[in-house]
């Protein structure tokens, strides 16, 4: 265990001094102040129909969570490609250690840099709503927890392709590809679903199921678009609610991933 | 024969250019200063990479003081020296050396000591804050120093005074000449042959693969003659890469 967290804790640091994150922390902070703006402001409630405001507050929810996920595949991007490929893994592994170990290290510190930003987005949320309306919204702690759970996911796919791609960009582009399978499944389901072909409508909806990393869905997005009378207007797929059984089913995708990673980092050859 | 290094039987093919290391048999006694030489792909790094666990043979069997190269533990008191050495660009040397004093499990105070010690004998301890900033030179310095924490009973080092200045390679030498005074068993891979006749006792000749010859220098360079004329005589005799 100790490995691990050596190995975490220098990741950490490494992916603190990129100004890679630096952007990503600053287009997060900006978006979520923004956010703030549309929800708080009254002047624009006094402008705008309700299901305006809903329909742009659940936008903007469904933006930070996008920005994140940029930033998760940013940092996982690299985590076994590059340094397997540049002899930087080299030297860590002649130090007593299995790959697994190192793997695990590597991808632990991508969860760590993930929560730090969702932490921070949400904090300043919170902050400003405790000064604003006196009060916390445990809505937003529900939102940011399932991001974080989604984005640890995505940063779990794209440590897996980064074993098997050495290119970092194809990395991450595969890697977002998979992450939003369930999305383009759902959306070819309401296609045919509108369609003459709707016998394949079943097969869709089941694979979009089991496909989609994605699994849960902020209770906040919920209440948000369910108060906006909105939801209508939103695609059947990013309802889906959390439910026991999604919510297993996204564990056991990300063990799987986790899983693959180790046994293609042990077949590697350094 | 109390062995640091045992391989018997060593086979390591690479899929693509069929080159490797085919039937390699090779003792290395504790306390030796090793030297293997050969010319370009002969499979020297091969070898390392396999006494290392980083690559897995296709065949045979390598033990690092008893135990299976294969095994993690069996790399516990090694230090290795790679021939590029690369670390994480935007780390500081001397969290470099943690990261590597931490994987050995050395912490707190005694590693502090042991970083400052080994940064200072690689003249590091005012370098740039950036591992991006370092020349080739003090990053081969930094492999260096980074191989020496612990006090590793086996020293492994692929060309380790490659791209060094004649301060430098001094510098080098010193530090294996004490290593091998506490009793280390150090092997080398290089091609500057007078350095190996200066600090090596036993050295082993490998081309295409095969050790052509292997034992104490004394004994495999015979008298009025140099490592050098034994060297290309024997690699002609076999046929170049």
């Amino acid at each position: 265990m100790t490995a691990v967290l050596t190995i975490a804790r220098a990741s950490v640091t490494e992916h603190f001094r990129r100004k890679l994150i630096l952007f990503f922390l600053v287009i997060l902070l900006l978006v979520t102040a923004g956010m703030l703006y549309l929800t708080l402001n009254d002047s624009l409630a006094a402008d705008l129909t309700t299901a305006t405001i809903g329909l742009a507050t659940a936008a903007s929810l469904g933006l930070l969570p996008f920005i994140a996920a940029l930033s998760a595949v940013a940092v996982s991007m690299n985590n076994i490609g590059r340094p397997f490929s540049d002899g930087e893994a080299m030297l860590i592994m002649s130090r007593p250690l299995t790959r697994w170990q190192y793997a695990l290290g590597r991808l632990s510190a991508s969860f760590v840099v993930v929560l730090g930003l969702c932490a921070v987005s949400a904090l300043l949320m919170q902050g400003v709503r405790l000064f604003e309306e006196g009060g916390l919204d445990s809505g937003l702690w529900g939102h940011w927890a399932t991001t974080a759970f989604n984005l640890s996911i995505l940063a779990a796919i794209t440590t897996l392709v980064s074993s098997l791609v050495h290119a970092p960009v194809l990395a991450a582009f595969i890697s977002y590809f998979v992450y939003s399978l369930s999305g383009i499944v759902a959306t070819l389901y309401l296609l045919v679903t509108n369609s003459r072909v709707g016998g394949m409508a079943g097969a869709l909806i089941t694979a979009a199921w089991y496909l989609t990393p994605k699994t849960l869905v902020s209770p906040l997005l919920m209440r948000e678009v369910e108060s906006a009378g909105a939801a209508a207007a939103l695609p059947g797929s990013i309802l889906i609610p959390s439910t026991a059984g999604r919510v297993l089913w996204a564990v056991a995708y990300m063990a799987i991933m986790i899983l693959l990673t180790f046994l293609v980092v042990e077949r590697k050859d350094l | 024969m109390d062995a640091a290094v045992e391989v018997r039987g060593l086979v390591k093919k690479y899929r693509k250019s069929g080159r490797g290391i085919s039937g390699m048999d090779l003792d290395i006694e504790r306390g030796a200063t090793f030297a293997l030489l050969g010319p370009n792909g002969a499979g020297k790094t091969t070898f390392v990479k396999c006494l290392l666990g980083l690559l897995r043979p296709n065949a045979g069997t390598i033990a690092v003081f008893g135990e299976p190269a294969a095994n993690p533990s069996s790399r516990e008191g090694v230090g290795f020296v790679p021939e590029t050495p690369r670390f994480a660009d935007f780390l500081s040397a001397r969290e470099v050396m943690r990261l590597h004093g931490g994987l050995i499990g050395l912490s707190g105070p005694a590693l502090e000591d042991q970083i400052d010690m080994r940064l200072e004998a690689a003249d590091l301890l005012d370098a740039p804050k950036r591992v991006k900033q370092f020349s080739k030179g003090m990053v081969r310095r930094l492999a260096l120093a980074q191989a020496l924490l612990g006090s590793p009973r086996l020293l492994v080092m692929d060309e380790p005074t490659a791209d060094l200045d004649p301060i430098g390679r001094r510098t080098v030498r010193n530090q294996m000449a004490a290593l091998t005074q506490a009793g280390a068993t150090i092997i080398l891979n290089s091609h500057q042959l007078s350095e190996v006749e200066r600090l090596c006792d036993h050295v082993a000749i490998m081309n295409r693969g095969k050790l052509l010859g292997q034992g104490p220098i004394d004994e495999l360079v015979p008298e009025g003659t140099d490592l050098e004329t034994v060297f290309v005589d024997m690699v002609e005799k076999a046929g170049l890469p």
